[in-house]
């Protein structure tokens, strides 16, 4: 399927696909049911009322005893982002419009009291005046607002999904944070103590002073690495908490020791470029978007000619005591203001919206096969570093640490050829969790949640 | 040890060759009657030589010349137990056999090539019409892998000689090709009772490698008698009162002080033949330079088990790390626990020397290094022998019936060094 900025007429619009169900949930009342996204990114609430925040609180609090993985992540942070509540009440605001452009024009009553010049008596007049133009084009209005608001709630929608994937992304990304430090430290203290034992070959006189310095700038930069990846860990743990909206607990967040392991295969999913442009919902708003400014121009176009017109009914009582009453009619002369600047505008807003259109449309073509590419190159990376280079590099201690037994080597070489190790196995951890970021990052662009979903926790040895 | 079978074959030979009759001095077998001192025009006829963990190559007789075919191509090598190569040789082994002949003989010998590149023979010290001396592109062309050249001379002086290639000659002495050529006098006037042949060699293998690197040209690490290090080496058994000649041979690119533990000898021989006996005194220690031969002989008065050992000592120890930081006098130890939680089995040694090297890697308490053996290896009876390389026993015993291992020598009461004391303030 194609979607093109000029299928954005009638027909294409009844055929889209139905729209989430938040849209017919949010149009009876507002509440967004917890099905609406349980499928596409867990459970998630719009909190209303301090009910509604302690049940939320309940269900977090029982997902954080537990230890995080990425889908748990996910429905904390559907449930506890105050971003996504903010984002929540956007679409109350919104909807708000809409109820306002869907209302009939009020009708006009006006009141007036003349008194005569020598106190003789005073003339008072009522009248009532309805716009009838406004009330005419009422069920138009209604539709485009309709519009409008589909393309908020679609909007609403994305945000739940994004949070989703944000949620899971972070935690990823602290899994391989901590990962790293923790591999950082083992690096750091193999470099000190390798410092440490040149120090006893220079106090028994046995090596240089500049090998043993040497050893000591081998030390010293490891710790310095170290530093840097224990700031980044608490980066990633500090950006996970506050995503979550659970920054400021007394407890810290318990996550799985490890990135979910490189599956076989990636799943098995449509991830072509018609399927995510049906798919992505900031696609959907934007359409919806444009949509509802055709139809706001239309109406201005339809009745460019037609007068203004109001009708109403008056009563005058006179100061002599007669009454009087009456219809009214006030008609609107279109000589100078034939509403040519409104209809301008309204074209121009809906060219706008267009344009924005065909522009998102290139961003979710560059999403994709980047994506793609980078789910591909990550898992490459992450398999010639975990099943290729590591494996290689522990057989390269094994036989530094079997010849330093027959005194063929010294004790640096074995210390040195870990530390290697540990350098390949940081990458490998960094791939990996590249392989997941490039998964969620597919999620994002192929609007296919399903690529994130449930994965299955790494086996194997905590560190 | 027990020396080979070919031996008695070949010692069969030999005794015929030389004209001699079938009862004479000690071989493989049995021990013969004793040493008796030339008597007269009885002169004994030599024995056979031992080449220790070889043999000698068999010949056949054509029309009053000795026939031998030597092959040049790879073998499987084994240095000891554990560590093997590919290397260069001739009939299967490195060094080749030993070609044992007789002053006076004629003989023809076969090379056949069956090695990648072409080679040639030169036998070393060995007088002979120039077109046979083999050192290629001079006095022949090379021989061509796949090609068979002959080389057919008469020998006219006795003594220890050597052969090997002299193409590419870098290579193929690294690889292992090399042998003993050992010229019986047809007149026996210094008998032996026991005639030990070894061909000294150095080697670079790398650890975890199989297959020498020729390019080195002087740190190497393994030093072998005919091709094996200690323990791997056979021992050399005497019974006491018998007169023994070794005969060693130098193709490495070192020279070696050999020496001899029990017993003061003289350097009777070179690769010139005899040297007069107002030329030779007694001497324990004997160098043998590189591309030489050097005889010597003595009178094993002593019984006992007695090292016999190039005296550098390094050459007494197998493939060990030379650009290692010194950890003699540094105190380590009590970091390696932290260090074996990132190297499990993690043991610093050589603080107080490396004696303690042996124990642990005869106690494998970590995984051994590939394709490589410890520097130090050998039990004794008192413990471990810590030596690798170019060294072995000469085992001296009373009453011997036969050659074979009698075991290690039991001192009598009284005869051996004794603790007297635990306390390092003790005065005497
Ligand atoms: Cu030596």
């Amino acid at each position: 399927m194609t979607v093109t900025v000029g299928g954005l007429d009638r027909r294409a619009r009844l055929s889209a696909p139905v729209l989430v169900t938040l849209c017919s949930v949010l149009a009876g009342c507002a509440h967004l049911e917890p099905e609406s996204f349980s499928q596409a990114a867990g459970a998630v609430a719009w909190r209303q009322d301090s009910a509604a925040d302690k049940a939320a609180q309940r269900r977090v609090d029982e997902l954080l005893t537990g230890e995080l993985d990425a889908d748990r992540a996910a429905q904390v942070a559907l449930l506890a982002s105050p971003d996504l509540q903010a984002h929540f009440e956007k679409l109350g605001v919104a909807r708000a419009q809409y109820l306002e452009a869907a209302a009939a024009p009020n009708p006009l009553i006006d009141w007036q009291r003349r008194t005569l010049a020598d106190g003789g008596g005073a003339r008072v007049e009522w009248g009532l005046t309805q716009n009838l133009i406004g009330l005419l084009t009422l069920p138009m209005r209604r539709a485009a607002a309709e519009t409008e608001l589909a393309g908020a709630r679609s909007e609403a929608a994305r945000d739940v999904e994004h949070l989703a994937l944000e949620a899971r992304s972070a935690l990823w990304t602290l899994q391989a944070a901590e990962r790293i430090a923790e591999l950082r430290r083992q690096h750091a203290e193999l470099g000190r103590l390798a410092f440490e034992v040149a120090g006893r070959y220079r106090d028994a006189g046995n090596i240089k002073a500049f090998d043993f310095e040497a050893e000591r700038t081998l030390h010293l930069e490891a710790r310095d690495r170290f530093d840097a990846a224990t700031l980044e860990a608490l980066e990633a743990r500090l950006s996970l908490s506050r995503l979550l909206g659970v920054l400021g607990r007394d407890t810290p967040l318990r996550i799985a020791g490890r990135l979910p392991a490189l599956p076989a295969d990636d799943p098995v999913t449509n991830v072509t470029e018609a399927a995510a442009l049906e798919r992505r919902l900031d696609l959907r708003a934007a359409r919806q978007r444009a949509e509802a400014s055709l139809q706001r121009v239309g109406i201005a176009r339809g009745t460019r000619l037609v007068p203004a017109l109001e009708v109403g009914a008056a009563r005058e009582k006179e100061p002599n005591g007669e009454r009087l009453s009456g219809p009214t009619a006030a008609l609107e002369l279109p000589l100078f203001d034939a509403r040519t600047a409104q209809i301008a505008a309204g074209d121009a807003e809906a060219r706008l919206a267009l344009r924005e259109l065909e522009a998102k449309l290139l961003d979710v073509r560059r999403d994709l096969r980047l994506a793609t590419a980078a789910l591909a190159n990550a898992r490459r990376r992450a398999q010639t570093w975990q099943t290729e280079v590591l494996p290689a590099r522990l057989k390269i201690v094994d036989g530094n640490a079997r010849e330093f037994f027959y005194m063929l080597r010294g004790p640096f070489d074995p210390m040195h050829a870990k530390q290697v190790a540990i350098e390949a196995e940081i990458e490998s951890v960094a791939a990996l969790r590249d392989y997941w970021l490039a998964r969620a990052q597919l999620a994002r662009a192929s609007g296919d949640l399903a690529l994130v979903r449930g994965e299955e926790p790494a086996k194997g040895a905590t560190p | 040890m027990s020396e080979r079978d070919e031996t008695k074959v070949n010692r069969r030979q030999l005794l015929l060759a030389a004209g001699a009759g079938a009862a004479g001095a000690g071989g493989a077998g049995a021990v013969a009657a004793g040493r008796s001192a030339p008597t007269g025009d009885a002169l004994r006829p030599p024995v056979p030589v031992v080449t220790l963990n070889g043999r000698s190559l068999p010949y056949k007789l054509k029309s009053g010349v000795k026939e031998f075919h030597l092959i040049a191509e790879e073998i499987e090598h084994e240095f000891a137990p554990g560590t093997r190569i590919k290397a260069w040789g001739y009939n299967g082994s490195t060094p080749g056999p030993t070609i044992e002949a007789v002053e006076g003989d004629r003989v023809r010998i076969y090379v056949t090539n069956k090695l990648p590149e072409h080679t040639t023979v030169h036998w070393h010290g060995i007088l002979l019409p120039n077109g046979m001396d083999g050192v290629g592109g001079l006095n022949q062309p090379q021989i061509k892998p796949g090609e068979t050249y002959v080389y057919e001379f008469t020998l006219r002086e006795s003594g220890t000689r050597m052969y090997h290639p002299h193409a590419d000659e870098m290579v193929q002495s690294a690889m292992g090709m090399m042998g003993l050529f050992v010229i019986h006098p047809r007149e026996n006037r210094h008998a032996v009772d026991r005639d030990f042949a070894i061909m000294l060699h150095n080697w670079a293998v790398h650890p975890g490698t199989y297959r020498p690197d020729p390019s080195v040209m002087t740190d190497f690490n393994l030093w072998t008698f005919n091709g094996k290090v200690f323990p791997a080496i056979d021992h050399m058994i005497v019974r006491t009162g018998q007169r023994v000649r070794i005969r060693m041979a130098n193709m490495s690119m070192h020279d070696h002080p050999m020496h001899l533990h029990g017993a003061h000898f003289k350097v009777v021989g070179t690769d010139a033949g005899r040297i007069p006996e107002s030329a030779q005194w007694l001497m324990t220690t004997a160098l043998v330079p590189v591309g030489t031969t050097i005889d010597i002989e003595f009178d094993a008065k002593l019984p006992g088990d007695w090292a016999f050992h190039c005296h550098k000592s390094h050459h007494t120890m197998n493939a060990m790390g030379h650009d290692i930081p010194n950890p003699l006098g540094v105190k380590q130890r009590d970091l390696d626990p932290q260090i074996a939680k990132h190297l499990p089995g993690y043991f610093s040694m050589g603080e107080q020397g490396m004696a303690e090297h042996q124990v642990h890697t005869d106690m494998a308490f970590h995984d051994t290094p590939e394709n490589t053996l410890p520097m130090a290896m050998g039990q004794g009876p008192f413990g471990n022998l810590e030596m690798g390389g170019m060294m072995t026993i000469v085992k001296v015993r009373d009453g011997l019936r036969t050659y074979e291992d009698p075991g290690y020598y039991s001192a009598p009461a009284g005869t051996r060094a004794r603790r007297v004391s635990a306390d390092p303030d003790f005065k005497p």
